[in-house]
């Protein structure tokens, strides 16, 4: 890695010493343009050919000089798409590309110089003067690019598209999955690496493990079957395990009616479902991702679904055990906020143990 | 008798046979299995309250017939449009019908999603009115037919980027817009056949007290004026019962596309093109399409359900390419 490291600086600095030949001939050269017309204004075109080259290859600059990265690589790490990214030194200039990463590393102490765009999450109050890039699931390169950011942290299933044009300027891009509890932490623990904050980010997880301890110790032991619908009586779409409802339910030993068929044994979030099954499978609880104001879609669903014979044979709408999950803390990730997540849900399923949903 | 005749009726029971075939098997295969002898007891007296009972009478039984219903809708509007256009590729589309009711229900599902309930009269009228406004548009002393088909392309690629627009910048909604998109059955049940058939009934008459008429439109212009057939006023009449019937079927399950080109495409090539046949024959063969395929959507990877839109694509293009081949 550190030799292709050093070869890539190598062919900038030719590159440079290419552009630093043409320069010095600048002098003779309009001189020449005079004399010699079209093969001179040929070595003209390729003169400017080199200096867009070296304007399209930022960090090929005087800061990256081959002995400056010869020393220590400050981390190599290995992110959630399977890449290795190599940080040569500890980054000062962290742009991040979605909300709840962007929380995480406030919380663990790190700061950015650039976010997304948003339009319902928290964003850290340090952080909400930071410049825009763009929202953030159409970001603008020219404007990330602008910042000269020296780590972009991205979101896994939404920035990938981004990674090439990153590399190709060589800025270190960090895929990030935070789905589960688990990446979470696994996420908290690596913000707090980069940013040199580890006691902090322990800390933080310490904090959130007791925290979601508190709402599993109560956990009565009985099995409650569920599922997780999407916001639209006009489509049967379900959650699995791995989507963000899913995995927090499972943290409450919840039963996901549509997880135990074989076939649905792949990476998927969700899936469209089968209403007949979903009758037979017979949950106590439905749960329902909500997109948009929760409290209108709530109202207008329960009359969609309670006025068409289809939905009505499940036990759960005959029970009015059917609960609107916030967007907030359920459609995306929650970030730091999973714990609230798993105590709202754990309100929702058993509220003789804690308590109602305000 | 004739032979022609024979050919006709024969082709006209196997289609009968078939929409028959495709609410039966619709009835009896699903995610979950019912035994046969209680399927027929349940279509007698479905006031029993356990599962099977449920699963029949209010999933089964009324997504097989709203599916066939709309196999109907599309087939019909899809075969009027082809007289009355003029051209072979003249379906609900090519009148902004996908368009229009696309663009109204991708802004309801994304921009308001807590007003769904508004979604089917909503569709209908994003139908209608882009129907209205490419007539508008084409009219310039009188119809042409290919100058309506260029209207049609040009809303439809307006109203198109305006749904694309809304599906980049909320991507995060998409899901349910891509649903309706594609179209699909799931969660149909009476409220939506009682919404789709009244256009059913009203549209499937006018068109085929129309059929002569068609028959006379699909000569040309001239020969219908000399004949004495009013060509302004019958092409607006059948165009928008075509529109009503296409929008009541894409207001219920979506955008629904495919069934009204292919459908009464096979039906020509396999009855002719006198309409007194061939619209009958269109609806049947719709109703069988659209249940067959959707038993299959239901069944081939159950649980999972695969939008039934996407089961008559890969089925139907490949069987309308063989029958274009073979002539």
């Amino acid at each position: 890695m550190r030799l292709l490291l050093l070869m890539r600086c190598c062919i900038y600095q030719a590159v440079k010493c290419e552009v630093r030949i043409y320069s010095h001939k600048w002098g003779s050269m309009e001189l020449v343009i005079g004399e010699t017309g079209v093969n001179s204004m040929r070595k003209f075109g390729i003169l400017i050919l080199c200096l867009l080259l070296a304007f399209l290859l930022p960090g090929c600059g005087s800061n990256s000089a081959p002995g400056s990265n010869q020393g220590s690589i400050y981390m190599t790490i290995t992110d959630d798409a399977g890449r290795t990214v190599v940080l040569p030194k500890k980054p000062q200039r962290i742009v991040v590309l979605s909300t709840s990463e962007l929380e995480l590393l406030y919380a663990v102490g790190g700061q950015a110089i650039g976010r997304a765009s948003t339009k319902a999450e928290t964003i850290p109050l340090p952080a909400v003067n930071l410049p825009e890039v763009g929202f953030v699931y159409n970001v603008n390169m020219e404007k990330l690019l602008a910042l000269q950011p020296d780590l972009v942290i991205a979101h896994q299933g939404m920035h990938e598209k981004l990674i090439p044009v990153l590399e190709s300027s060589n800025i270190p891009v960090l895929v990030v999955k935070m789905k589960k509890y688990e990446d979470i932490v696994a996420k908290a623990t690596l913000f707090g690496e980069i940013s040199g904050n580890t006691e902090k980010a322990e800390a933080l997880i310490h904090d959130i493990e007791a925290k979601i301890n508190a709402v599993q110790v109560k956990l009565p032991q009985k099995e409650t079957k569920f599922a997780i619908l999407h916001a639209t009586a006009k489509n049967v779409t379900v959650e699995l395990d791995s989507s963000v409802a899913g995995s927090t339910a499972k943290m409450l030993n919840l039963k996901n009616i549509a997880s135990g068929d074989a076939t649905l044994q792949k990476d998927l979030d969700a899936i469209p479902y089968s209403l007949e099954k979903l009758v037979a499978g017979d949950p106590d609880v439905i749960f329902v991702v909500t997109m948009g104001q929760p409290d209108e879609i709530e109202k207008r669903m329960k009359a969609d679904v309670e006025s068409n014979p289809a939905w009505n044979g499940l036990r759960a709408v005959k029970e009015k055990r059917m609960y609107f999950l916030p967007s907030e803390l359920f459609l995306l990730n929650p970030g730091l906020h999973i714990d609230e997540s798993a105590a709202y849900m754990a309100k929702l399923v058993y509220p003789e143990v804690y308590g109602n949903v305000q | 008798m004739s032979n022609r005749l024979i050919r006709r009726v024969a082709v006209l029971v196997f289609f009968a046979l078939l929409a028959v075939g495709g609410l039966c098997t619709s009835m009896a295969k699903g995610s979950i299995d019912i035994p046969m002898y209680q399927i027929a007891q349940v279509i007698v007296n479905h006031s029993a309250g356990d599962v099977n009972t449920q699963v029949l009478w209010n999933i089964r039984l009324p997504r097989t017939l709203v599916g066939a219903l709309v196999g109907i809708n599309l087939s019909l509007a899809g075969a009027i449009l082809q007289s009355v256009m003029k051209n072979p590729l003249a379906d609900p589309h090519i009148i902004g019908i996908s368009s229009g009711a696309g663009l109204a229900g991708v802004v309801i599902l994304i921009l308001f999603p807590h007003m769904e309930y508004l979604m089917t009269p909503v569709a209908f009228l994003g139908a209608m009115g882009a129907a209205v406004l490419i007539y508008l548009l084409a009219w310039k002393e009188g119809i042409r037919p290919v100058r309506m088909i260029l209207a049609g392309v040009a809303v439809s690629a307006f109203l198109g980027a305006g749904i694309s627009a809304l599906m980049v910048f909320y991507s995060d909604r998409v899901h349910g817009a891509l649903m309706w998109m594609v179209g699909g059955l799931s969660a149909r049940s009476w409220l939506h056949l009682f919404i789709i058939f009244p256009y059913t009934v009203f549209g499937g008459f006018i068109a085929l007290l129309g059929a002569r008429r068609l028959n006379i439109l699909s000569l040309g212009d001239e020969v219908a004026r000399g004949l004495g057939l009013k060509v302004e006023i019958t092409r607006f009449l059948m165009t928008a019962v075509a529109a009503l019937l296409a929008a009541s079927a894409v207001s219920v399950v979506g955008l629904l596309g495919f069934v009204g080109l292919i459908v009464p495409h096979t039906a020509r090539l396999l009855i002719g093109s006198d309409y007194r046949w061939l619209l009958p024959a269109s609806a049947l063969l719709g109703a069988g399409v659209v249940t067959m395929s959707d038993t299959l959507a239901r069944l081939v990877f159950s649980p999972v359900e695969i939008p039934v839109g996407i089961v008559m694509a890969f089925l139907g293009a490949p069987f309308f390419l063989y029958l274009l081949r073979r002539e």
